[in-house]
């Protein structure tokens, strides 16, 4: 009779543990990764939107608003690339006589943030292709769900520090092979800018970046004048978004000779704990290749003087 | 119109335009005054450029690195009866305290009483940081390193409160 009291009971309380659980809801692919880094099994992390949709342009469907109302919080960037989340969070509350339960976490609230360029009072919203950035919002977000979940906080805090130092260890390990390298006149353009906060750890400006807004291409007259400036201020480094066909790239490095790199941008493909990581390291990797290239190409033009 | 002996006089304004003048005059006047009332009713403040802009690529890193490091102290700090001090934090590979490979720090960092890291700069380098520790964590920074007063022993507690010659670090 005992035991199958004690059936019932385990049987009673897993789905209330698996109820218990936060539902957290994330919407961009870096964060998937962040927040499933840092709540393990102990909450379940949900993706506003499915797979596959463009950032820059996404409007929310009726089945994103009905998985919105399921969540206890939602990480945003929260600076660009998801207002399409805000505008659905005005949505449920004009539904809801102003009462929408989801916490918005902010994971950008603590980040040393950079400017936006030719835009007042706006900020670059790529944290998110960055090592020392990401961090940042690793702690943010950690923090903040353990506000929501007391019992699970310093678990929460735990990963969060094991993650980012497994982050750091990564970027320490490309950054001892530019040991030696002299990165001084080395000089950098940018399509849009997306990886200002990403080479910011590494000391390096970005001299030039092309697009005049966010996915605006450059006229003409614009291109012409990008290339006299990579021509007068001796830029040989061009950084391009892997995923995105910019043609008139390929005029620019025809026009100037510049040396093209494609780093990605994180917000493509499937939702995977693993992506941040594994994509920060094809960055990696493509930032060293770069600027390796860069001084060989130098010291050759030194040794042909 | 006036009446004399001599018979009816009236009086009819020239018609030189002077009428639709002052008309146009006043309506040109009216427009401006709706406008300006407009400019000043529509007036708000101007953007404040956080401070933390102005600094430079380096300085930049070091402010988001010592952002993130306040949080693993706290942590490593919390079954403790004190800080960790800057040796321990190197070792444990934390930035600012520890650089990166192939780097040089620009900074001595030093541990105050009061709950305070202080890094001041070293050459090639113009801007002292501070991260203050106590409910949560701030960072702050000022430049001028030369006008650093010299602090003795007694009063490096002082040190971790920040007076106005310092700016804290907040993007808003």
């Amino acid at each position: 009779m005992r035991s199958v009291w004690l059936c019932v009971c385990l049987l009673l309380s897993a789905p209330l543990n698996a109820a218990e659980k936060l539902r957290v809801g994330i919407t961009l692919h870096p964060y998937y990764s962040y927040v499933s880094n840092i709540v393990g099994d102990r909450a379940d992390v949900v993706p506003l939107v499915d797979a596959g949709f463009n950032p820059h342009s996404y409007e929310m469907q009726p089945a994103d608003l009905k998985r919105l109302l399921s969540m206890d919080a939602l990480v945003v960037n929260g600076i660009g690339h998801d207002e399409f989340a805000f505008r659905a969070i005005e949505t449920l509350q004009s539904q809801n006589n102003g009462h929408v339960s989801v916490v918005v976490i902010e994971a950008n609230a603590d980040v040393p943030l950079l400017a936006a360029p030719n835009a007042q009072g706006a900020w670059n919203p790529h944290t998110f292709v960055s090592v020392s950035a990401a961090i940042r919002q690793l702690y943010t977000i950690a923090r903040e769900l353990g506000k929501l979940d007391p019992d699970n906080a310093r678990f929460y805090r735990m990963n969060a520090i094991n993650f980012a130092r497994s982050l750091r260890g990564m970027k320490n390990h490309y950054a001892s092979q530019l040991i030696g390298l002299d990165m001084s006149d080395i000089r950098i353009a940018s399509t849009h800018n997306a990886y200002g906060y990403f080479l910011q750890e590494f000391g390096i400006g970005i001299d030039t970046v092309i697009e005049p807004a966010h996915g605006v291409e450059p006229s003409a007259g614009q291109l012409q004048q990008t290339i006299d400036r990579i021509r007068d201020a001796n830029i040989q480094l061009l950084f391009t978004e892997l995923d995105m066909d910019n043609s008139y790239v390929n005029t620019i490095e025809q026009a100037t000779g510049i040396r093209i790199f494609h780093f990605s941008h994180m917000t493509h493909g499937n939702y995977d704990i693993d992506q941040f990581r594994e994509e920060m390291e094809t960055n990696l990797q493509t930032l060293v290749q770069a600027l390796l290239t860069s001084a060989a190409a130098k010291s050759d033009s030194g040794d042909a003087l | 119109m006036s009446v004399s002996s001599d018979g009816v006089t009236e009086w009819i304004a020239p018609d030189d335009g002077h009428r639709e003048s002052r008309w146009v005059f006043l309506t040109v006047v009216l427009i401006l005054l709706a406008g300006g009332a407009g400019l000043l009713v529509n007036q708000s403040e101007p953007v404040k450029v956080p401070a933390h802009l102005q600094l430079n690529v380096n300085e930049k890193a070091i402010l988001t690195a010592l952002r993130n490091a306040g949080d693993e102290i706290l942590f490593l700090a919390e079954n403790e009866a004190s800080l960790p001090d800057v040796s321990s934090l190197s070792q444990a590979g934390v930035p600012p305290f520890a650089v990166m490979p192939g780097q040089q720090s620009r900074y001595l960092w030093q541990r105050l009483p009061g709950g305070c890291y202080i890094g001041t700069p070293k050459a090639g380098a113009r801007i002292t940081f501070l991260l203050l520790l106590e409910n949560d964590v701030a960072v702050f920074w000022r430049s001028s390193p030369e006008t650093e007063p010299h602090h003795d022993r007694h009063d490096e507690s002082t040190r971790c409160q920040p007076d106005s010659s310092w700016q804290e670090f907040r993007n808003a």
